[in-house]
């Protein structure tokens, strides 16, 4: 299990450290990527720019994907994502603050997972990211790796 | 006396004649023929000397006069012969050129007097003349026709005095009674023609007369009428004048009207766009507020949270109890964010105009309600078949405030009756949610829609003070209106119409 990468695309850093906080509370001790842009998190698929050391082919069980990023936005993302043949089958989870109407139904038309609200309460988006971790790195059965089949 | 007889036939036969054009018959020319022809031959008779051509003219005169009298007998065809004018000029031309042969060729004449007597050939003339005028008198008096035809009656009378004459000719000599008595009879004859004549005349003058009587009547008829017709013209002229004046004033007025419609459409447009813009800089507004301000306030209940777990044993009592005021502030204001996006959602949301059954939504939401907390002994009395058009989740939202405020209102008591219905207020139909609650001060009651505003405290009941803003807002986007009755612990009523 510990060999599962999250990747979390988020430019806030204070979300970023509470949500670090809140897996390790929860004992997800899987490593967790970190892309601070829609542009990084591009990269770290191509496996190019501050990831070019990484081996691309190592795909995330899950990528936590706020929706307001600098340069490209998460929406974006997601549609490069699904776009890729290698990609497509990945899970993504949206987590944003937004909950507008038409934020919803582009990130489900471009092939979203799932959809979290992050709440304002700290003890609620614990619980929230706590139990995104045990679903899609224990429950949830990842797509078929190359080879593998 | 013969020359005045003559004058009065020659007269009688031509005023005849113009009759007897304007008659279809010929009767009246066929008599005026005979007065002419026996007008010019007494006429010469009396002007000449006594003599075999004295007597001649006048026996050629009786026969004439009588000849023509009779030919009323001749069928009608002759009369378009007789109807000509060169026929009576014919006949007048052979009378006067008979006249005038006779003087001049007394010899060639045929023997009239002979020793103070007449000669048999002068009486059978003037028999023969007799007799035909008898005759036509017969004609004119079997015939009822001819009899009532314009003046036929008259000359039935003159042509029975003409015939005795032609007849008793023969009885008498020169100068004696007899003679006396036949010149007698035809000057009575010739005086019966001149009153027919004079009357006629009179008659023809007195119709002239009121002809031209009735034309000046209808001359000044005529001028009154053309009077009043320039007197209306000149009103009619006015009239239209007035309201063509009228017409321009009112095209002007219009025109202004026009320009300022005009005017007040750009503006009206104008105004759209402006709201238009104001609408979507509202929504990206919403939009980052939802966005950018929760982060912040993540931020401050996180590391709140964070320094509560983490650090909880370098803080006192009071250290901990600010930091919980501080989570639960920003708590607070997430919550208040998150209304202001529904108010903000409620009032740009398309709405559907579609049937919904209010009491089958207000039945779930008091579900939900109880669900919340299923120990709470609340007695919701709801209504069924209550229906309206308007937009579904937009009620339901108008359906969680009321219920929902009537569900927090009476959470102080041990029991409540929350109640959902309709009823008739000024003629509509109002809903209501009643409750036994804690109610309001009416004197706020005004206050009770403005968002934001609350008349109890957080600490009593919790709340933002936006619920009933909501209800507001989507009750007068349904063109409806909402208001509320109350009194401190006397519970609440809020209607709404839609």
């Amino acid at each position: 299990m510990t060999d599962k990468i999250i990747l979390l695309v988020e430019d806030n850093p204070d979300d970023v450290d509470l949500t670090l906080r809140a897996l390790k509370k929860a004992n997800v001790l899987n490593e967790v990527v970190v892309a601070h842009d829609g542009a990084e998190a591009l990269d770290f698929f191509k496996g190019t720019g501050p990831f070019a050391e990484r081996d691309s082919n190592v795909l995330p069980s899950v990528v936590l994907l706020d929706l307001k990023l600098p340069k490209v936005d998460g929406l974006e993302v997601l549609r490069r994502i699904r776009a890729d043949e290698r990609t497509k089958f990945v899970p993504v989870v949206i987590l944003t603050s937004s909950r507008e109407e038409k934020d919803l139904i582009n990130g489900y038309s471009l092939g979203a997972n799932s959809y979290i609200r992050k709440p304002v309460d700290f003890i609620q988006f614990s619980d929230a990211v706590r139990q995104l971790g045990l679903y899609w790195l224990l429950l949830n059965e990842p797509p078929p790796k190359k080879g593998e089949i | 006396m013969e020359a005045f007889g003559a004058a009065v036939a020659v007269a009688m036969s031509l005023m005849l004649l113009q009759m007897g054009r304007e008659e279809r018959g010929g009767n009246v020319s066929r008599i005026a023929i005979a007065f002419l022809a026996m007008g010019i031959l007494d006429a010469f008779h009396a002007t000449s000397r006594p003599g075999h051509g004295f007597v001649l003219l006048h026996s050629t005169a009786v026969l004439a006069g009588g000849f023509w009298f009779a030919s009323i007998w001749l069928p009608r065809g002759v009369s378009e012969v007789v109807n000509r004018r060169w026929f009576a000029w014919a006949v007048a031309g052979s009378a006067v050129g008979f006249g005038i042969y006779t003087p001049l060729f007394r010899e060639t004449l045929p023997l009239m007097v002979q020793g103070g007597r007449f000669t048999t050939f002068a009486l059978v003339m003037n028999s023969l003349g007799g007799v035909l005028f008898l005759a036509g008198v017969l004609r004119i008096a079997t015939d009822s026709g001819y009899f009532n035809e314009t003046g036929l009656s008259a000359f039935a009378f003159v042509g029975v005095l003409l015939g005795i004459a032609g007849i008793t000719f023969g009885m008498s000599a020169i100068w004696d009674m007899t003679w006396w008595f036949w010149h007698l009879l035809r000057l009575s004859a010739f005086v019966v023609v001149l009153g027919f004549v004079f009357g006629r005349f009179q008659r023809v003058s007195l119709s002239l007369m009121s002809t031209v009587e009735s034309l000046k009547l209808k001359e000044e008829e005529l001028r009154r009428h053309r009077d009043h017709l320039e007197e209306l013209v000149e009103e009619r002229s006015a009239e239209i004048r007035k309201t063509n004046e009228l017409l321009e004033e009112e095209i002007t007025e219009r025109t202004a009207a026009e320009e300022a419609i005009k005017k007040l459409n750009e503006d009206l447009a104008h105004h759209a766009a402006e709201l238009e813009a104001a609408n979507k800089e509202l929504e990206a507004f919403a939009y980052s507020v939802s966005h950018d301000l929760r982060a912040p306030l993540r931020s401050i209940d996180g590391f709140s949270q964070v320094l509560t777990e983490d650090y909880s044993k370098k803080l006192d009592d009071q250290g901990r109890d600010y930091l919980s005021r501080v989570r639960a502030a920003t708590q607070r204001m997430g919550q208040l964010i998150d209304d202001m996006l529904q108010l903000s959602r409620v009032t740009r949301a398309e709405m559907k105009h579609e049937e919904v059954s209010l009491s089958a939504l207000a039945k779930s939401v008091a579900a939900e309600l109880q669900q919340t907390d299923p120990d709470r002994d609340v007695d919701f009395v709801i209504a069924s078949g209550l229906t309206a058009t308007g937009d579904k989740q937009l009620l339901r939202v108008v359906l969680v405030n009321l219920l929902g405020n009537s569900w927090k209102f009476t959470s102080k008591h041990t029991t409540a009756r929350i109640e959902f219905g309709a009823a008739e207020q000024d003629g509509n139909r109002a809903f209501f949610v009643r409750d036994d609650g804690a109610g309001f001060d009416p004197t706020y009651a005004g206050k009770l829609f403005t968002p934001f505003q609350r008349l109890h405290q957080t600490t009593e009941f919790p709340g933002t003070g936006v619920g009933l803003a909501l209800v507001q807002r989507v009750v007068s986007r349904h063109g409806g209106r909402v208001w509320a009755e109350g009194a401190v612990e006397k519970g609440a009523t809020f209607y709404f119409t839609l």
